[in-house]
């Protein structure tokens, strides 16, 4: 046998990410709104929330009667609205990412245990999946946000005990796959237990179907939380979301359309990065098999 | 003394799929199984499809349960071995040596995954002992952090039976380790069993359809049909003049590469009723 290196299957991996032009934008968008959102208060110009009644309704700096100083313009209550833009990205991602990992915890708990010891649990885990697939998620959210009022650890919660369910069928199918392997059944022989095989031989073989799962659940929640918001049934005023700002600009929709666009731009590119990024990693990620 | 491996009157079924109200019927796979096996011997085990070979393999692996009877290792019933004990005295080599590595850990991490598992070596004995294995199934040590997608099926059938092998087991459990490979491969995997046997003095069930495979491997064999044994004996008086009416028609049924031969007469008089 010659001496010929074998490529590192990690920097192959590297090297397509690098060539895939979804991925790449996707995760430069996303960059850009974390790196917003953490340093929001060194960079937003104004206080997102200082109101000043002289300064209502100022257009953007490009449009007639644009004021520099407010380069995005101003809102009904004279708030800087670029200030609030940057500012309500922090309520996105905190709710996009918060419920991503909550509901992801779930959700892959309850596809491992059914998954891989079949049977009963199995059933049972199958009966929970059911009963929350025959539940519409959005109306229940609304429902329970009305009731319990809102907040943004509410919001966290309610969409995490109900956005769990797609992680499960996912995890749910691809370890019972797994489970018939016979390196798994190796392991067993070899005295493993079932926490280290789930752990050790299982899990890395289900983490690319549920990172793809992940990013479509993000961006699931941060449209949910745009939603609710928008209904009043949110975040409330006067913390900056996207949602409420969308909201509140409902009346001047003809007037000043700038104040519904610029806020719906924003949810809308950031879930189309979220997507393409997953899409992008899905790509990327499974090339066992194929070289 | 014991033989390293006794299975005594096993019997196993399957149960059929039970609706919510009726008892499902049991199909029996294992029929009043007994074998012994003596330390040092290979034991080849032959059969059609559906035979019960591999269901018999998992038996003894303790991954199926037998309805009644006893699987003795080194006379003790190997129910009551602790899993690290059972993993020290008996391994398995499978038949798809595309599903039987992990695709996402390198070699160094699967033939190390046993060792971690006994417990009682220290990590840099764990890296010699895997350097040392590799060389010893023929795989070069820059395959070392390799992942199973950049191996041929040979050399991951290689691997598989390094990972058997790192804790020196007593009895090897090979369900058709080379009906996944091809004849060349199946050759060189062959020769490399011939090697380690007796190097490590290691006592095999080997379990085959391919009876080219039995004969050159095998000590004595055992004829499978429908769950039971039909013939056990010796490899030699076995491939000289088989007794059953079965072992005679699994003999007659291999395909030799001699040109112009009809195919065989499979008919089965014997199973009329």
């Amino acid at each position: 046998m010659s001496d010929i290196a074998l490529p590192d299957p990690r920097r192959a991996a590297l090297r397509r990410a690098l060539r895939h032009g979804g991925l790449i934008a996707g995760l430069a968008v996303v960059a850009a709104v974390v790196l917003l959102a953490v340093f929001a208060p060194l960079i937003a110009p104004h206080d997102p929330a200082a109101q000043n009644l002289t300064l209502r309704l100022i257009p953007p700096a490009w449009q007639e009667g644009g004021n520099p100083a407010y380069l995005l313009g101003t809102d009904h209550l004279g708030r800087d609205y670029l200030s609030r833009l940057i500012f309500g990205a922090r309520v996105s991602l905190a709710v996009g990412l918060s419920v991503m990992v909550l509901s992801g915890l779930i959700g892959a708990t309850l596809g491992f245990l059914g998954g891989y010891f079949g049977g009963r649990i199995d059933d049972l885990v199958m009966y929970v999946i059911t009963v929350r697939l025959s539940m519409p998620g959005l109306l229940v959210a609304l429902a329970v946000m009305s009731l319990l009022g809102g907040s943004l650890v509410t919001m966290i919660t309610v969409l995490s005990l109900l956005f769990w369910d797609r992680y499960a069928v996912v995890t749910r199918t691809a370890v019972r796959q797994l489970r018939q392997a016979d390196f798994v059944t190796a392991a067993r022989v070899a005295g493993a237990s079932h926490r280290w095989i789930l752990w050790h031989e299982v899990r890395p073989n289900v983490m690319p179907q549920i990172l793809v799962v992940a990013t479509l659940e993000m961006a699931m929640a941060i449209l949910s939380e745009a939603s609710l918001s928008f209904l009043g049934l949110g975040i409330q005023p006067p913390t900056p979301s996207w949602g409420i700002m969308i909201a509140e600009a409902r009346s001047f929709l003809f007037a000043k359309p700038y104040l519904v666009w610029m806020p719906g731009l924003a949810i809308f590119a950031l879930v189309l990065a979220i997507n393409l990024l997953g899409d992008g990693l899905r790509d990327v990620s499974q090339p066992e098999g194929r070289r | 003394m014991n033989p390293l491996l006794e299975v005594r009157n096993a019997n196993l079924s399957f149960p059929t799929r039970r609706g919510l109200f009726g008892r499902g019927t049991a199909v029996p796979v294992l029929r009043d199984v007994s074998l012994r096996l003596e330390t040092g011997q290979v034991l080849g085990i032959v059969g059609e499809s559906g035979s019960g070979k591999s269901t018999l393999a998992r038996l003894v692996l303790r991954l199926l349960k037998a309805d009644s009877g006893a699987v003795l290792i080194d006379g003790q019933d190997h129910r009551d071995l602790s899993p690290r004990a059972f993993a020290a005295a008996v391994q398995p080599v499978f038949q798809d040596p595309y599903s039987s590595l992990n695709p996402k850990r390198t070699l160094a991490q699967i033939l190390e995954m046993p060792l971690v598992l006994a417990g009682d070596f220290v990590a840099e004995e764990r890296r010699t002992r895997v350097r040392a294995m590799l060389d010893r199934v023929g795989l070069p040590q820059r395959l070392l952090h390799s992942y199973p997608a950049q191996l041929s099926g040979g050399q991951r059938q290689r691997v598989a039976i390094a990972r058997a092998l790192m804790v020196r087991p007593r009895l090897l459990i090979c369900d058709e380790p080379t009906s996944a490979l091809d004849v060349s491969v199946q050759a060189q995997i062959l020769q490399l069993f011939d090697e380690l046997r007796r190097d490590f003095g290691l006592t095999c069930l080997f379990i085959s359809h391919n009876l080219a495979v039995i004969e050159r491997i095998a000590d004595r064999v055992g004829v499978m049909y429908r769950g039971q044994i039909v013939e056990d004996g010796e490899g030699r008086t076995f491939f000289a003049g088989p007794q059953h009416a079965y072992s005679r028609l699994l003999l007659s049924s291999t395909l030799p590469p001699i040109p112009g031969r009809p195919l065989p007469d499979v008919a089965r008089p014997w199973d009329a009723n």
